[in-house]
């Protein structure tokens, strides 16, 4: 990991807000507190998305997941009407639940370790590009400036990885079958008849 | 890191006083958006304000009135004299709310309102900001963030009329979204790209309006952009007659000033999109005859042909609030999701069919992500466009749609007498 000047900074900034967020998010007592701390959540990894110059994911995880997801999240939670939660809900399935986590946390750092060897404990390593060679030339024309990610995303998508993405909107369509299936009653369907 | 800003003018970077403190590339890439960032928000506020004293004197004018025109000369000081009032008004918050959550709620639809402006192709070099790869994604993306200023308002109120607006309003917003979304990929397949300065850019080189090619696109585009924003005849969430004033009925001052320019603000943007993506943009055929392009001329030229044409949109949606009646709630739905978004869907299939067939007659070469039409191969484009794709859409829509009851408008066939029907239903 090679983290330098304003980047190293925006990187720990999103990654603490991430974390720090999703524990309040858990410990929340009102679902829709847990859903907007979610959000602040999901918005901050978009953000590390953006920094591995990954736009496109960005863009999609906030229109997807903050866009589409949590508003429906918060559209049941409403309907429902979830009354807060008085007690404290962290006394159930304690060992477990610490048994897992920890098990969890040792499984990321096995693969924190194997895959930054040599870079985990210096933080800005000596063949990190300087800024300035990272800067493009301002006399580039606008349309040159921009990363070309998204054509990229396309690309790979409709040639090397079709099948999956087929198989992924063919899973889709099914669940959207399946809801109008569940949420239509004999009654109604014999009216629309 | 990729560097997103365009680069600022050669008299801003050459101006007497700051070039010699400071570095160019600060100068190019901080100092620079900061200064059009501080213009952009000025202009924009202030245009807000003044819509609203538009939308009140076309109000007027529409219903043969006069309008306000106590404050200061034909009552052009009434957005100020508006903006004190708002700001004097006591703060309430209910007893019962959720503080926190009612609070944050209009700053959160006012900053995604706002942070949209960012990425908006104002003008052709340095009258935008930014040029982002995935310009379109993040105005959608953060447009949908705004609807959640809205949801939690409601929810946070605590009372029964908000909840009900920020019901509506969710629904309605989740399902037109998808229209929206749709009816851009038509216009998507001309441009080649999501970034917004490269699809205006795209359009002055082929010389045409995209609206040529997409008519349908353009109308699902509108329509479901007036359904986003909550306007008239969509307008249920805030449905005056029903609801009191829907999700921010338990706001006063400056909390319900925010959610006001947040409204307006996403018809600023709605509208801006319309016009980058169907509207050519900046792009007028003939402006870059009148001024050299690249000169400061041209892009100040460009700046207001953009403004022009957004503020003919804008007038649009004026014209409709004061024309026609509201939506039913069922009417709302079934339009979305029985009319819009199979028409996209249509829409995004018969162009991609055309562009194809467009390409294997030899009208159409693709190369480097751009494409070069021949002068048969624009006649192709614009005449399937409005003589297959619009008759085709609508009759088959029609079709399929005779059977439902849409919009409950026509007589209701009675029902064949040997089956019961459960009237809760």
């Amino acid at each position: 990991m090679r983290l330098v000047g304003l980047e190293a900074v925006l990187f720990y900034l999103f990654a603490v807000v991430a974390v720090l967020f999703a524990v309040f998010m858990i410990t929340a007592r009102n679902a829709v507190h847990s859903a907007l701390l979610l959000i602040s959540t999901l918005v901050a990894t978009a953000g590390l998305y953006l920094l591995v110059n990954a736009e496109f994911v960005a863009g999609v995880q906030i229109l997807i997941y903050v866009g589409g997801v949590l508003v429906l999240f918060i559209f049941v939670i409403m309907l429902v009407n979830v009354k807060e939660e008085d007690t404290n809900m962290f006394t159930r399935q304690l060992i477990v639940g610490g048994a897992l986590s920890f098990f969890l946390a040792l499984g990321v750092i096995a693969i924190l370790l194997q895959t930054q060897k040599g870079n985990f404990f210096t933080l800005v390593s000596p063949s990190a590009p300087k800024i300035e060679q990272v800067q493009s030339s301002s006399n580039i024309s606008p349309s040159h400036n921009i990363s070309q990610n998204t054509i990229k995303v396309g690309q790979e998508l409709y040639t090397k990885t079709v099948l999956p993405f087929e198989i992924a909107s063919l899973i889709l369509l099914v669940a959207i079958v399946g809801a109008v299936h569940l949420a239509r009653e004999r009654k109604q369907e014999k009216i629309y008849d | 890191m990729y560097l997103f800003f365009l680069t600022a003018p050669t008299w801003f970077s050459k101006l007497p006083i700051l070039s010699d403190r400071i570095d160019p590339m600060v100068m190019d890439y901080v100092v620079w958006p900061l200064v059009q960032i501080g213009a952009l928000l000025f202009v924009v506020l202030t245009l807000i304000a003044y819509l609203t004293l538009a939308e009140r004197k076309i109000s007027a004018w529409i219903q043969v009135r006069i309008g306000p025109n106590r404050v200061g000369p034909e009552g052009l000081l009434q957005p100020l004299a508006d903006g004190i009032k708002l700001l004097l008004k006591e703060d309430l918050i209910p007893l019962k709310a959720d503080k926190e959550i009612f609070v944050i709620s209009p700053i959160i639809a006012m900053v995604a309102a706002l942070v949209a402006l960012a990425v908006i192709p104002w003008g052709a070099a340095w009258g935008t900001i930014s040029n982002i790869d995935i310009g379109l994604l993040f105005i959608l993306a953060v447009s949908s963030f705004g609807v959640l200023g809205i949801i939690l308002g409601g929810w946070a109120s605590n009372s029964k009329y908000s909840l009900l607006g920020a019901l509506r309003s969710a629904a309605q917003m989740v399902s037109y979204e998808v229209a929206m979304g749709l009816a851009l990929i038509g216009a998507l397949m001309f441009t080649k790209t999501l970034a917004l300065q490269d699809m205006v850019i795209s359009q002055e080189r082929l010389q045409i309006w995209n609206i040529l090619f997409q008519p349908v696109g353009f109308l699902i585009y509108l329509i479901s952009g007036v359904a986003e924003t909550n306007r008239a005849p969509f307008d249920l969430p805030e449905a005056e007659s029903e609801l009191v004033a829907g999700y921010h009925t338990e706001y006063s001052g400056f909390r319900f000033s925010l959610f006001f320019i947040a409204e307006y603000a996403n018809m600023l943007i709605v509208s801006a999109i319309a016009v980058t993506v169907f509207l050519g943009g900046w792009y007028l055929p003939g402006l870059s005859y009148l001024f050299a392009p690249g000169s400061t001329l041209f892009v100040l030229a460009s700046i207001g042909v953009f403004g022009l044409k957004t503020l003919a949109l804008l007038y649009l949606f004026f014209w409709l609030r004061w024309s026609l009646p509201r939506y039913r709630y069922d009417q709302l739905m079934e339009l979305s999701w029985k009319w819009m978004i199979p028409a996209a869907l249509a829409n995004i299939v018969l162009t991609a069919s055309f562009l194809v067939l467009g390409q294997e007659l030899g009208l159409i070469v693709s190369q480097n992500n751009s494409l070069k039409f021949s002068i048969g191969g624009y006649v192709f484009l614009i005449s399937t466009a409005f003589i297959i794709t619009v008759p085709l859409i609508w009759i088959i829509l029609g079709q399929i749609n005779q059977r439902s009851r849409d919009f409950n408008l026509r007589e209701v066939q009675p029902l064949p007498m040997n089956r019961k029907v459960n009237k809760n239903n």
